[in-house]
């Protein structure tokens, strides 16, 4: 009987050893990308903000609302002209997929330019300084600083597009990936 | 049946005895000395409240209002951002003054670790600095220490705070010597690449409210 319980310690500690040593921590939900493959062999994607719902914060705009009215934003100076947003990001077909950060700089703040940071989190975030003006398209269009996870390596850029709609507005994200070359000798045979 | 039921008890055992080594796992102490210690590059410091109550914004799927601020925000309650957290600070410069608005994304990691006392998660800073430009930090975070010697002292105890005082170094990672990744986007910080490093200094933590007295603190090292 003493050797049966011995056997099943250790087969606890073995399972407990083997699941804690494989199973991730978390297990993240992830939508399908929705990517069409360009003529150069990189992926474009659309991502979108609806306005007003997908605003989770907004701040530092002395002519737009705070969102949520009961925040309380620094009075600190040197903050003037800076204005930040938290956003829900959608996919194409109008799914959460992530989050986003827009930091905007104006006025009397020396540097001035436009900013996203997109976060997918089951696929990595994506980051983008942009000009502070939009072009005469209306888009505002930044390359690609840096990415973490599955963004890492890769170039490109994201155009920004405020767009007015029936049943309010809607910011238009569209990204446009490449692998970076590798060498011919790195790649190998 | 008695075979099965000796067998069953022993697994039984065998999955409290492996729970109890990961936790008084002797070897698992927190990183307290930064890799960039003894780095030549030039460094800047950040710090900030990780205190809720001292931050402009701050939300997550967690329903109760002390996990967020305003209580009024909105929660990240869709499938595809439930496991992540952001918020908006005011991080002050080694002198105590505003240096940088910041927004901080974090998200638990789909790897394993627990073996190794590891609770992987991946963090990315998006940085104003007031008046010269931007930076965006990504690193993996290791919250293991911090959940183990702070949290959960936190939530066993029968007071359900905790009270003393840790420090460790939340980053450990993807740089080769467990440093964050930073990329200059505007301004003076355009174009530049460095390291960064995060620690957490812990005075107190509640079970229900979460950080009581906690500090967050930014060494970011860029190109001289």
């Amino acid at each position: 009987m003493s050797k049966v319980f011995s056997l099943g310690i250790i087969l606890g500690l073995a399972l407990s050893a083997a699941a804690a040593w494989y199973l991730p921590l978390a297990d993240l939900h992830r939508e399908p990308s929705i990517i069409s493959v360009q003529p150069n062999g990189g992926n474009a994607e659309i991502f979108q903000v609806l306005l007003p719902e997908d605003r989770i914060v907004a701040a530092g705009n002395a002519k737009g609302p705070v969102i949520p009215e009961q925040l309380s934003w620094p009075d600190t100076p040197s903050l003037a002209g800076v204005e930040v947003d938290i956003f829900k990001l959608r996919n194409r077909d109008n799914v959460v997929v992530g989050l986003a950060s827009r930091i905007a700089a104006s006025g009397p703040q020396p540097v001035q330019a436009v900013e996203w940071t997109l976060h997918l989190p089951a696929r990595g975030t994506l980051y983008f300084p942009m000009p502070a003006d939009a072009g005469a398209d209306g888009y505002r269009t930044g390359a690609l600083r840096a990415g973490t996870q599955e963004f890492a390596g890769l170039s490109g850029n994201l155009r920004e597009r405020y767009i007015e709609t029936p049943e309010g507005a809607r910011i238009e994200l569209r990204s446009m990936m490449i692998g970076t070359a590798q060498p011919a000798e790195a790649a190998g045979p | 049946m008695k075979y099965l039921l000796a067998l069953l008890a022993g697994l039984v055992t065998g999955v409290i005895l492996f729970a109890l080594l990961l936790y008084f796992n002797p070897l698992a102490a927190p990183a307290k000395l930064s890799p960039l210690a003894l780095s030549e590059t030039s460094q800047r410091v950040l710090n900030y409240s990780a205190v809720p109550a001292d931050m402009v914004a701050l939300t997550s799927s967690d329903e109760q209002a002390a996990g967020r601020r305003p209580a009024e925000i909105q929660t990240l309650w869709e499938p595809a951002i439930e496991d992540t957290r952001v918020f908006v600070s005011l991080l002050n410069g080694s002198r105590g003054q505003p240096a940088a608005l910041g927004v901080k994304f974090t998200t638990r990691a789909e790897e394993p670790g627990l073996l190794v006392s590891r609770v992987p998660v991946n963090s990315v800073w998006h940085l104003w600095w007031l008046g010269e430009g931007s930076l965006f930090v990504a690193q993996n975070e290791n919250r293991w220490s911090l959940l183990r010697q702070v949290i959960a002292p936190a939530r066993l105890g029968a007071a359900n705070v905790w009270r003393g005082t840790w420090f460790g170094i939340m980053t450990s990672g993807p740089g080769a010597l467990g440093t964050g990744r930073v990329a200059g986007g505007s301004g003076v910080m355009q174009g530049l690449d460095g390291e960064a490093v995060e620690s957490i200094n812990a005075r107190a933590y509640s079970a229900t409210e979460g950080p009581v007295s906690m500090d967050g603190s930014l060494v970011i090292a860029l190109p001289r």
